[in-house]
């Protein structure tokens, strides 16, 4: 039987026609599949470039900041925010600041969020209690940005005492950051050396916000002296700044009248809602005046 | 594909029964070749890769969902016309047989492959593959009017 099963077999075999048939598919298939792998390839490669484009787009619109909140006390920082409202970096610009930023969660949060938090935060809270003043000043370029973003930042201020809100361009934040102050201070430096040409970033850089307006206020109050009443204690600078190396008491009081009627918000911001109250405490003429 | 087209055709059309799904099965194996990354060591090597793929392809069409539903079970051979009627009466008599019969049974009778052999490349028991074996050949010398010569 082995045999004939054999024989049986033999008859069996695979004609032309289907070699050929199948040769044909071979070559067919083996185009088309390459084909298919060429176009994969390339379909692939296009979905990366494209994801690439669109995660990079994103990446770069969200880590883009478009403007900056400067958080000014005596911790100095500022808070970058992007187009979508959220605060992408913060940075600080002393070490009280740098502290403060290290210690609050503020990234990827609302900026409204981040001033709450800001403003919970117990030291600033310690700060705001002592009547140190609080200056937020938002840094847009764009107006009507920026008037949101200060109406926004007044509505979260709005329970609290001695916060100063401004809005003003990014002009000077180059500047501001070359000499290492956040714009909020720099601003409040510009003004005081409108007045006294002599300062120096270096001056304030240690001070609050609170010392750094009184200093404006009482430079002011020097330069309209002579004008108003010649009365020789703000005639004369140098004397005052002497006196203030010995007593810091005495220009204080010779120019404190002045203080209150003079208004220095200056620039060419907008103002916001002032509830700060200058106390002339003048704790800064001794360290740094003259 | 010349040294191996009749090989894979054969077991193709004793598996299925069906020269349509024969041929189907055919081009899949070669292609699945072409495509293949194997190294084969030897003639034989490469010969039971075919073989196995063969076996392999011919179930998965008859356990294809597709076919399943458009295939009568009782499907009659594709042979050839020009065999004789002697050759003719064999190859029904094993196209008659179970589907587990026929693969062992050609791989045994015409390819002289061991038991051990084919248990190897159709993955089963060497045990299995001698009684498929025993039981084919009595099924065969009963359809085919008792010759017991093998």
């Amino acid at each position: 039987m082995d045999e004939r099963l054999r024989q049986s077999f033999d008859h069996i075999q695979a004609g032309e026609g289907l070699k050929r048939r199948t040769s044909a598919y071979l070559v067919q298939q083996a185009f088309y599949r390459q084909r298919v792998r060429s176009l994969r390839r390339w379909a692939l490669a296009a979905a990366c470039a494209l994801l690439l484009t669109v995660g990079s787009l994103g990446g770069w619109l969200f880590f883009t900041p478009v403007s900056t909140i400067s958080v000014d006390i005596n911790p100095s920082l500022e808070l970058n925010i992007n187009r979508f409202d959220r605060v992408v970096s913060v940075d600080g610009f002393n070490e009280a600041g740098q502290a403060l930023a290290q210690n609050l969660d503020l990234r990827f949060v609302n900026y409204t969020e981040a001033l709450k938090r800001l403003l919970a935060d117990a030291e600033v809270q310690a700060y705001l209690d002592q009547g140190e003043g609080l200056s937020l000043l938002v840094v847009c370029d764009d107006q009507e940005r920026s008037g949101q973003m200060l109406a926004q930042v007044e509505g979260c201020t709005s329970g609290q005492q001695n916060v100063h809100c401004h809005a003003g361009g990014s002009e000077n934040s180059a500047e501001a950051h070359a000499v290492g102050l956040s714009c909020g201070k720099y601003r409040a430096y510009l003004q005081l050396r409108e007045l006294d040409p002599t300062v120096a970033p270096e001056d304030v850089e240690g001070l609050s916000m609170r010392e750094i307006r009184q200093w404006i206020q009482e430079a002011a109050d020097q330069e309209e002296a002579p004008a108003e009443t010649p009365e020789p204690s703000c005639d004369n600078k140098e004397t005052s700044s002497e006196e203030a190396a010995s007593s810091s008491e005495a220009p204080e009081s010779s120019c404190e009248s002045k203080a209150e009627a003079g208004s220095h918000n200056g620039g060419s911001a907008q103002h916001g809602q002032g509830h700060g109250q200058h106390d002339g405490g003048g704790k800064h003429q001794g360290k740094k005046h003259g | 594909m010349e040294r191996y087209a009749d090989t894979v055709w054969r077991l193709c059309l004793i598996h299925l029964k069906n020269r349509a799904d024969a041929e189907d099965v055919f081009q899949t194996v070669f292609l699945k070749y072409v495509l293949s990354t194997a190294a084969f060591e030897s003639d034989e090597h490469e010969k039971a890769w075919f073989i196995r793929v063969t076996v392999n392809a011919c179930r998965d069409l008859l356990r294809s969902f597709f076919r399943s539903r458009t295939v009568p079970l009782d499907e009659l051979a594709d042979l050839p016309a020009n065999v004789p009627e002697d050759h003719r009466e064999v190859l029904d008599a094993v196209l008659a047989l179970p589907a587990k019969y026929r693969d062992v049974v050609y791989l045994h009778y015409y390819e002289g492959y061991t038991a051990p052999e084919i248990g190897y490349m159709l993955g089963k028991n060497v045990n299995s593959v001698y009684t498929l074996l025993a039981r084919a050949k009595k099924q065969l010398a009963e359809m085919l009017g008792g010759d017991r010569d093998g």
